[in-house]
């Protein structure tokens, strides 16, 4: 598995140079499974493990869009992958299917269903990682101020009224990227899955 | 015809929406995708112009359809 947890350090910026990862490993709570996925011709090979690493038991092939329905799903429970991952997951897919489907034709109910899933899903999981990384920075942020601190560098930390008018702004910035998409949608805006949430913890 | 000639022009705006959807998740840096929110609106340019087109089957399929 080559899962990249987000951990401190770890900006977009820097995350632009490393590579893909080479497969998706979820737990699958219905069969009791570990699922290896990788994109391949015409549809996704995936595997089931009894551990994360473990050796296959079973391997078979699933269509782009099972697969795609089944990684937006909020039964795949994804305690094994980064935030990124999932992200990167659910883009392979759905750049896999958008590709696969023959140009210019009739597009049957199913794709477009799994694409625009997708898309939610993206968001979704944007939003999540944007929080982590964000979480991590004003940590390290926190903990320079404190060394800055106690080494006499400066004399006090940030005000508080500093820091709650940008949490404001940042805030404010969000809701309303959000009512640009549920406007261009006519529907709401997708709040983070409570699945999401707990395993950004564990992330 | 002018029905066929609209539904062929619609494919083609499908098309092109689903190479841009397609450009757009193909483009952006494996772990730097702020641009996600215009990604999601392409795919959904596609989503929706494939919505139509099926409306637009479904309707013409009907019409052919003698009523009885």
């Amino acid at each position: 598995m080559s899962g990249l947890p987000i951990t401190e350090a770890m900006t977009p910026a820097e995350a632009t140079h490393e590579s893909a990862p080479s497969e998706f490993v979820l737990y699958e709570e219905y069969l009791g499974v570990y699922l290896a996925m990788r994109p391949g011709d015409g549809g996704w090979l995936i595997e089931t493990r009894k551990t994360p690493d473990g050796e296959a038991v079973a391997s078979f092939k699933r269509p782009l869009v099972h697969v795609l329905e089944w990684l937006t799903s909020e039964k795949a429970a994804w305690a094994l992958s980064s935030h990124r991952d999932k992200l990167e997951a659910v883009r392979a897919a759905a750049k896999e299917l958008l590709r696969s489907l023959p140009p210019g034709s009739f597009i049957g109910a199913e794709e477009v269903g799994a694409i625009e899933l997708a898309a939610d899903r993206m968001q979704v999981l944007r939003r999540d990682l944007d929080e982590v990384v964000d979480h991590e920075g004003r940590a390290r942020r926190r903990r320079r101020v404190e060394e800055m601190v106690a080494s006499g560098e400066i004399g006090a930390t940030p005000s508080s009224r500093t820091k709650s008018a940008s949490r404001a702004s940042r805030d404010g910035a969000t809701a309303g990227r959000c009512s640009a998409i549920s406007s261009r949608r006519g529907g709401g805006c997708a709040a983070p899955s409570s699945q999401s949430r707990s395993a950004k913890h564990s992330s | 015809m002018e029905r066929q000639a609209a539904i062929a022009r619609h494919h083609r705006a499908l098309e092109l929406a689903r190479r841009a959807a397609l450009k757009t998740l193909e483009d952006v840096p494996l772990g730097d995708w702020p641009e996600v929110l215009e990604t999601a609106a392409a795919m959904y340019t596609f989503t929706g112009l494939a919505r139509e087109i099926e409306e637009a089957v479904e309707v013409r399929s009907a019409a052919d359809v003698p009523l009885y």
